[in-house]
């Protein structure tokens, strides 16, 4: 492209150049710079506080007395709470930008609600170990998605169409989920119940490895998803008259996004709104007409952090599910943003 | 949303299918009277009815199945008008009292009631439910207005899904720390008809006609509004005021139904688009096909919930969902998606 | 428009199909942790509708330790494997009601409690022995932090709650694990007091609760009433309680027979409003888990069908608390329940 939108820059290594929003970086910059700042914060506080030069001591693996709480029981946490809501960042900025309707997030079209019934059957029904669970989830994940998929389907799919057979899959998927609560038995019953409102509670590496594992193999698909995001917010004609095949670029977007939501709803459990919430607060941030990928992914982790800090300490010892507070961080921040903004509304808000 | 997929039915035909409805909805009153987890021969609930027997069978369908079958057509209405304004009103096809915040802002209010203010009888808690209610809908409504645009249908969903998200969280909270506001409010969480009494038909049905009241004076301007807002306003309706006296009704209408029988989705969301599959767009002949349409649904849904696994039952919002969503979905798929 | 291609749903079927085979994998345990593994496939049977739902008890009944009265260190075997214990255990923590229960009887004030959901506070009938016990989360939702802040030397829990936190816990502190709570509250009393060194006052608390059933049952005669048990859940549950439960076990150990639908080798019952006719028996004990209002008692009991139930019309319906009946799990709370009952039947 020889045309330089205003507002970009050009980076240039040796023969390779990438387009760089110069706002959206600034904003992802920050955005880094918080999560740093909010994750020290997360493995300070707790029950006991803990000096930030401790904290420091025992990531760089030096013996101390707080090795326990911070290295065993606080870090593996806070690493599952940053994967899974970077995951569920960049996977609703997929489906977001695919959709292009900022509803069609992953927790509308059944993502999240199948992973939750998938969940709740195999303990219900005792079919699956717990270290099977995760894929137990995705599997949900992924099928609920397929579901809406095939029944919105006809010669192609309107965008409302999706959003509303995705809702109506979830709303069915969640009362399948309340059915089985309610049969199976009452202990079992109570431990889906706090799984399912979604808690980093009891999180560990054995959570953390899977999703680490499938982002890390999911890198280049990311990469290249960079790319394929923008070309996908051209219209048809543009994309047509550029040579892009818009049916493979969404095809892949789908996909990626429906496994990211799927493996963090495995390890944190069905958290509500951060698929949502997350790429639209970091396009509003950078102001660009896209959704920036790395912002997404950023304010996910961030909102995901932010909230379990909250969670673990607001009402001490008892701990909130970390779903209760992704919502109290997000949606007033949504509702402000929504109010104040000036730019474009229908189509891509 | 083109012009070519409006369909308008004739005063017959309209008529007709009204009568066709009533007629099932009647269906569906005997079915939910006839038809439970206990054996009942249909002979012996005529009977039950019509004569003061004092049978065991008879006590079970005076007492129990009657006011479960009030409370189920009284919710039934409220929920399936209230959906169709809102949809109306908002221009939005999505647009339901569960997904606007609404029905989570009532829960809200009936929670607070009891946890913060000591209020313990279902007197109060209606009162606390309407003002949720109306205050989850108003602040929804003046976000989603706030910005330039107005209040776009996608914004307007997208409000309202920030609203339940915070709502639930804040009953999250509250239930978390109050623990014997949580026991009450498990009453509250799914909606069900079962051990409700006819007292509280009693106390709510006042505020049901008077949001029906509200809606049939807007119904007129809703067909407009559909065209578009300058359209309404060119054809000398006074839009702010159609969308106060419409949403203030489904407000009213949402608040009946939460406190009658709690929170019942996706019945305000299905049962609209399928009054408008049947009699077309214009609300003269939507409003009443939908309040005759959405009792057929709560009650046939309460019915297959008692029935699916004796001898326990399933609280009816499982049943509405797992039901209703094939149908929206065939539906959905044989229509192009109307926006109001 | 988007999303033109047929093969999106295609390839995200052939995703979940792929992944439901690596899910089949994963399950049939091929990990390098034996021990795990053994214990997920316990947990899976625990549940309802596993297969060994009925031999939990022996199960249980066959871990303990070899250990003898006064021998430290010792090795207590449970569900979750073997754990060594280095001295008489001062600071301990439990995760349940049923291990409150049974720690408090041996005379051991608790550092740490995990309450349940609903009610975030010491069972009553416990409080005056249980000492002043830190809060540390809930059932369902335990803090390990504060239980680690505690510094216990002992954590008692079960499989069933607690399994996935077994590796923290177990880092913490010696942890001893039950398989599951309920039916199984004797076993589970031995295992904990093994763990305790308390074995000889278990024995003889339980011996102590076994003759008190049997004169309770003696005093009955040979005629003794059917018992029905009924309890009032939320969202118009409502069930009838069967042998394979805490107040099943006692009524069978006192010889009182139940009616044929809650003489069933299961939790409970379960019956709706309309078929509460079907819990009738000499005798209804009634309990109400949570706010009675939450749940259907009221519509019940003011109905005729259940006026005119046998018992009810000859005023031999009670209640009885819920906390001790239904939801105590051990030796202080059965103890509790048969005085109950022998004022009832026997007075």
């Amino acid at each position: 492209m020889t045309v330089r939108p205003t507002g970009y820059s050009v980076l240039r290594t040796g023969r390779a150049a990438v387009l760089l929003h110069r706002r959206a970086a600034l904003v992802a910059v920050l955005l880094g710079a918080a999560l740093a700042v909010t994750a020290v914060a997360y493995l300070c506080v707790g029950e006991s506080f803990v000096r930030p030069a401790e904290v420091v001591r025992v990531l760089a693996g030096q013996p101390s007395p707080d090795e326990f709480v911070v290295g065993t029981l606080r870090l593996p946490r806070l690493v599952v709470g940053l994967l899974a809501g970077a995951a569920f960042g960049v996977a609703g900025s997929f489906i977001q930008t695919v959709a292009r309707n900022p509803l069609a997030s992953p927790d509308v079209i059944g993502v999240t609600h199948g992973a939750g019934a998938a969940t709740v059957a195999a303990m219900t029904f005792g079919l699956a170990a717990y270290t099977a669970l995760p894929y137990v989830s995705i599997l949900g994940g992924l099928t609920a998605a397929a579901l809406v998929y095939v029944f919105a389907w006809r010669r192609g799919l309107h965008a409302s169409r999706f959003v509303l057979i995705g809702i109506g899959v979830s709303v069915a998927l969640g009362s399948l989920t309340q059915l089985l609560l309610t049969k199976g038995d009452v202990l079992v019953a109570q431990q889906a119940k706090v799984w399912l409102t979604g808690s980093l509670n009891g999180r560990g590496y054995d959570h953390a490895a899977p999703l680490a594992a499938i982002l890390l193999v999911l890198t280049p698909a990311l990469l290249w998803a960079v790319r394929a995001q923008r070309t996908v917010s051209f219209d048809d004609d543009t994309a047509t008259a550029l040579g892009v095949r818009l049916g493979r670029v969404r095809l892949g977007l789908t996909i990626l996004g429906v496994v990211l939501a799927s493996v963090a709803t495995a390890a944190a459990g069905p958290v509500d709104f951060v698929a949502l919430l997350a790429p639209q607060i970091a396009r509003r941030l950078a102001r660009t007409a896209q959704i920036p990928l790395l912002g997404s992914a950023l304010t996910g982790a961030l909102i995901m952090t932010i909230a379990d800090l909250l969670a673990r300490k607001l009402f001490s010892p008892i701990e909130l599910p970390v779903g209760v507070f992704t919502a109290v961080v997000g949606a007033p921040y949504l509702m402000w943003l929504i109010v104040r903004t000036r730019s474009r509304s229908g189509g891509a808000a | 949303m083109s012009r070519s997929t409006r369909r308008r039915v004739g005063p017959t035909a309209g008529g007709a299918l009204l009568l066709g409805l009533a007629v099932l909805l009647g269906l569906a009153v005997l079915l939910s009277l006839a038809v439970g987890s206990r054996q009942i021969a249909p002979g012996v609930v005529v009977d039950a009815l019509l004569h003061r027997g004092g049978s065991d069978d008879a006590h079970v369908v005076r007492s129990l199945r009657v006011p479960r079958t009030l409370i189920g057509v009284m919710a039934g209405v409220a929920l399936a008008v209230a959906g169709t304004v809102m949809q109306g009103v908002t221009r939005n096809p999505i647009a339901e009292p569960g997904i606007l915040g609404v029905s989570q802002g009532a829960s809200v209010g009936v929670v607070c009631a009891i946890a913060f203010l000591g209020v313990r009888s279902p007197t109060g808690y209606v009162w606390f439910a309407f003002a949720g209610a109306g205050i989850a809908a108003v602040a929804v409504y003046v976000i989603a207005s706030g910005g330039r645009g107005g209040a776009t249908p996608v914004k307007l969903a997208l409000a309202g899904t920030a609203m339940n998200a915070l709502l639930a969280s804040v009953v999250s909270g509250i239930t978390t720390i109050d623990a014997a506001a949580l026991d009450e409010f498990r009453f509250w969480h799914v909606g069900s008809l079962s051990g409700r009494g006819l007292e509280i038909a009693g106390q709510t049905w006042p505020f049901l006609l008077a949001g029906l009241l509200l809606v049939a004076a807007a119904a007129r301007g809703l067909d407009a509004l559909a065209l578009g807002e300058d359209v309404a306003a060119g054809l000398g309706h006074n839009v702010p005021l159609l969308r106060i006296l419409g949403g203030l009704g489904a407000t009213v209408l949402t608040g009946v139904a939460v406190a009658a029988a709690g929170p019942i989705a996706f019945t305000g969301l299905a049962v609209p688009h399928i009054a408008r599959a049947l009699v077309g767009t214009g609300h003269r002949w939507v409003l009443p096909a939908a309040a005759l349409l959405g009792p057929v649904m709560l009650l046939v849904a309460d019915v297959v919930g008692r029935v699916v696994f004796p001898p326990s039952e399933v609280p009816v919002a499982v049943v509405t969902a797992l039901l209703g969503v094939p149908f929206l979905i065939a539906l959905v798929r044989r229509k192009a998606v109307v926006a109001a | 428009m988007f999303l033109r291609h047929r093969r999106i749903g295609l390839g995200i079927g052939a995703v979940a199909v792929a992944l439901s085979l690596a899910a089949c994998g994963a399950s049939s345990g091929s990990g390098a942790d034996a021990g795990t593994a053994a214990a997920e496939a316990a947990k899976k049977a625990v549940a309802k509708g596993g297969s060994d739902f009925g031999t939990a008890a022996e199960k249980t009944a066959a871990m303990g330790t070899t250990a003898k009265p006064g021998e430290w260190p010792r090795t207590v075997t449970h569900a979750m494997g073997t754990t060594e214990i280095k001295a008489q255990p001062k600071r301990v923590v439990v995760l349940d009601v049923g291990e409150l229960d049974n720690v408090v009887s041996l005379g051991v004030e608790p550092v740490g409690f995990a309450p349940s959901e609903g009610s975030p506070e010491l069972p009553s009938y416990l409080k005056q022995d249980a000492g002043a016990p830190k809060n540390v989360g809930t059932i369902n939702n335990l803090n390990l932090e504060a239980i680690a802040g505690l510094h216990p030397d002992l954590i008692l829990g079960s499989q069933l709650r607690a399994a996935e936190q077994y590796d923290e816990l177990s880092k913490i502190a010696p942890t001893v694990f039950s398989i599951r709570p309920g039916f199984t509250w004797k076993e589970n009393y031995l295992l904990n007091a093994a763990a305790l060194d308390k074995t000889e006052e278990a024995k003889a608390k339980l011996a102590e609760y076994d003759r008190k059933a049997k004169d309770l049952g003696a005093k009955l005669g040979d005629h003794k009433p059917v018992v029905s048990m009924v309890r009032f859940m939320p969202n118009g549950v409502i069930r009838l309680y069967a042998n394979a439960s805490f107040i099943g076990t006692i009524l069978k150990d006192a010889g009182i027979p139940r009616p044929a639908n809650q003489d069933i080798p299961d939790l409970a019952a379960e019956v709706s409003a309309e078929n509460i006719d079907q819990a009738d028996a000499d005798v209804i004990f009634t309990g109400v888990y949570g706010d009675p209002k939450a749940t259907d008692k009221e519509a019940v009991q003011s109905n005729p069908l259940w006026r005119n139930l046998k018992a009810v019309k000859a005023g031999h319906a009670y209640e009885v608390p819920d906390e001790t009946w239904y939801l105590g799990l051990g030796v202080t709370a059965a103890m509790t329940v048969l005085d109950d009952l022998e004022r009832h039947l026997a007075g």
